[in-house]
């Protein structure tokens, strides 16, 4: 088949212009915001830090999430001072208050156009961070602090779930038994026991405290269920304490955490839905051989599911209507209503670079500067080659803990 | 019979190929890490890494980063390094000379205003942060050049 001269030419311009319309469209259409996203996610996260700087001076609508994300990235890259800044500010602008004239204007508002102010799961995974690395930073007060709050921010959607965040309770253990407040580390691990029982070093520790109070029976009991669950015994095989050994914790972010849709059946709320990511959990090892493995301590988006909110999201979501259909029936104002305020649809807007879930691992080993290696496993327990993870001179010292904190992602060491 | 030319048919079959490829290892994960379990030697120490005796501070030309305290300073001692100086005389070097330590600030990764590293040509010695790969490139003097 032959075609003129003119139909080709038209076909290529045809062709060049809808590709070059999408690919500028696509290029274009990102904000700022969406593009320190992606390049988070790519684990570029020197450039993920750029875009997110960049939202630092738009003190707009999504501000929170913001300061958030930035905080995230820049908790990745190790630069504790800058996460500092970045969720505190995040965290006073949930916490603030908003005049009566302001509360009436977001109450009319449409959600996706309001003031984020944050989900309850929000405030408590940013004291988590500020826990985390305060405890970093070597300031133990304020890390008690910081994992306080997150306890009394996580308001569940019943009251079981109410304070339920292990990770802060095993840190406060830790903190507790520090300070030689043993009462209160024996609390707090108790807590961790009962909220997720799977996991193994709060079972070491709560042995370990009630050994100290000469219940022997007790102790050994709880030592069978420590021993029950770790089956890398990474603590050792009894509680005798070997004061030659360091203690090295690692806290692994894991996977991508919890997103928000518009529910199918209440189109005007918005529903917690698991972002599917592959790693599972991750064996370490050193060049002289396995460690252990990490345990999840916290699902970030159980966290969330279960996070209070949805009462207040419904007292929220009926005043809203009932507000602007009020506004509708005002003359000259009601035909522009909506456009102004937007409609009722459901807020889908998160914290983008939130963990799937945190897991710990935790191990005595001989004091030195070691290399150590993460391999990552699917639910299948096979193996991830690109998720892989090598870190030089990790530092284990005689009767000082030491922290690794460490974020697994795809393609995270290229070379 | 013409022949008919298959040749543009086969280029786009091919660039289909060659996409559809890319895809699938960017989504994947195809990707191999294969960053070696055995680490270049420490050429530097800090805080994180722990002191390496004998290794004089990086003020008076040496491969010591840690930061300036008491126990230090008397560590150098022992190891007949900077016998004429104090701890105090240490800490006013490092602050005459512009660089910031774990006194000033902690925790920047060496990414705040005096950064990068003084191993990576900048102004701050804060202890770099474990598991990154600003920490293993000040620790081993390897990395590549930075302009400041």
């Amino acid at each position: 088949m032959h075609y003129s001269k003119g139909l080709k030419a038209f076909f290529f311009w045809f062709l060049l212009l809808t590709f070059g319309t999408v690919f500028l469209l696509g290029c274009a259409g990102k904000s700022a915001f969406q593009k320190g996203q992606e390049e988070y996610y790519k684990a570029d996260f020197e450039k993920s830090i750029e875009y997110f700087e960049k939202t630092k001076t738009k003190k707009d609508k999504n501000y929170v999430l913001y300061m958030l994300d930035l905080g995230t990235a820049y908790f990745t890259i190790g630069d504790y001072y800058e996460a500092q800044n970045a969720y505190l500010a995040g965290v006073q602008t949930m916490e603030k208050d908003v005049s009566e004239l302001e509360t009436a204007v977001q109450l009319a508002k449409s959600d996706r156009k309001k003031t984020y102010t944050g989900d309850p799961h929000d405030m408590v995974m940013a004291h988590i961070y500020l826990g985390l690395l305060s405890m970093e930073l070597g300031d133990i007060e304020a890390a008690e602090i910081e994992f306080k709050k997150a306890l009394e921010s996580d308001r569940g959607k019943e009251e079981k779930y109410e304070g339920d965040v292990c990770l802060a309770h095993y840190f406060l253990g830790q903190i507790y038994k520090e300070k030689g407040e043993l009462d209160n580390a024996k609390v707090a691990f108790r807590n961790v026991t009962e909220y997720n029982p799977d996991f193994p070093y709060a079972w070491y520790e709560l042995a370990d405290i009630v050994r100290e109070e000469h219940l022997f029976e007790e102790s050994e009991k709880l030592f069978q269920n420590y021993l029950e669950k770790d089956k890398y015994r990474s603590l050792g095989q009894s509680l005798e304490h070997d004061d030659n050994l360091g203690d090295l914790t690692v806290v692994l972010c894991l996977g991508k955490g919890p997103m928000k849709k518009a529910d199918p059946f209440l189109g005007a709320f918005s529903r917690v839905t698991p972002t599917k990511y592959k790693e599972k959990r991750a064996e370490i090892s050193l060049s002289e051989g396995i460690l252990g493995t990490t345990y999840q301590i916290d699902d970030v988006t159980f966290q969330a599911k279960t996070s209070g909110g949805f009462g207040g999201q419904l007292a929220r979501k009926t005043a809203q209507v009932v507000t602007q259909e009020a506004l509708k029936q005002v003359p000259g104002v009601g035909l522009f209503s909506g456009l102004l305020l937007g409609g009722s649809g459901a807020d889908v807007r998160y914290w983008y670079t939130l963990p799937g879930e945190f897991q710990i691992f935790r191990g005595f080993i001989a004091p030195g500067n070691y290399n150590l290696e993460l391999k990552f496993y699917d639910e299948k327990d096979k193996e991830l080659k690109g998720y892989r993870q090598v870190w030089y001179y990790i530092s284990v010292r005689k009767g000082q803990p030491s922290i690794l904190i460490l974020r697994s992602m795809l393609g995270l060491q290229k070379t | 019979m013409q022949r008919t030319n298959r040749m543009p048919i086969f280029l786009i079959f091919l660039l289909l190929v060659i996409t559809s490829v890319i895809f699938y290892c960017s989504t994947t994960g195809t990707f191999i890490n294969t960053k070696s379990i055995h680490a270049p030697p420490i050429q530097y120490c800090n805080d994180a890494t722990g002191h390496i005796p004998g290794s004089k501070p990086w003020i008076l030309g040496g491969t010591c980063c840690c930061t300036p305290s008491a126990e230090l300073m008397e560590q150098y001692h022992k190891d007949g390094i900077a016998l004429d100086l104090t701890y105090e005389d240490l800490v006013r070097m490092y602050r005459e000379a512009g660089i910031t330590t774990d006194l000033d600030h902690k925790g920047c990764n060496n990414m705040c205003d005096h950064g990068p590293h003084v191993v990576k040509g900048g102004k701050c010695m804060c202890t770099p942060t474990p598991g990154t790969k600003n920490f293993e490139e000040v620790v081993s003097g390897v990395f590549e050049t930075v302009d400041k």
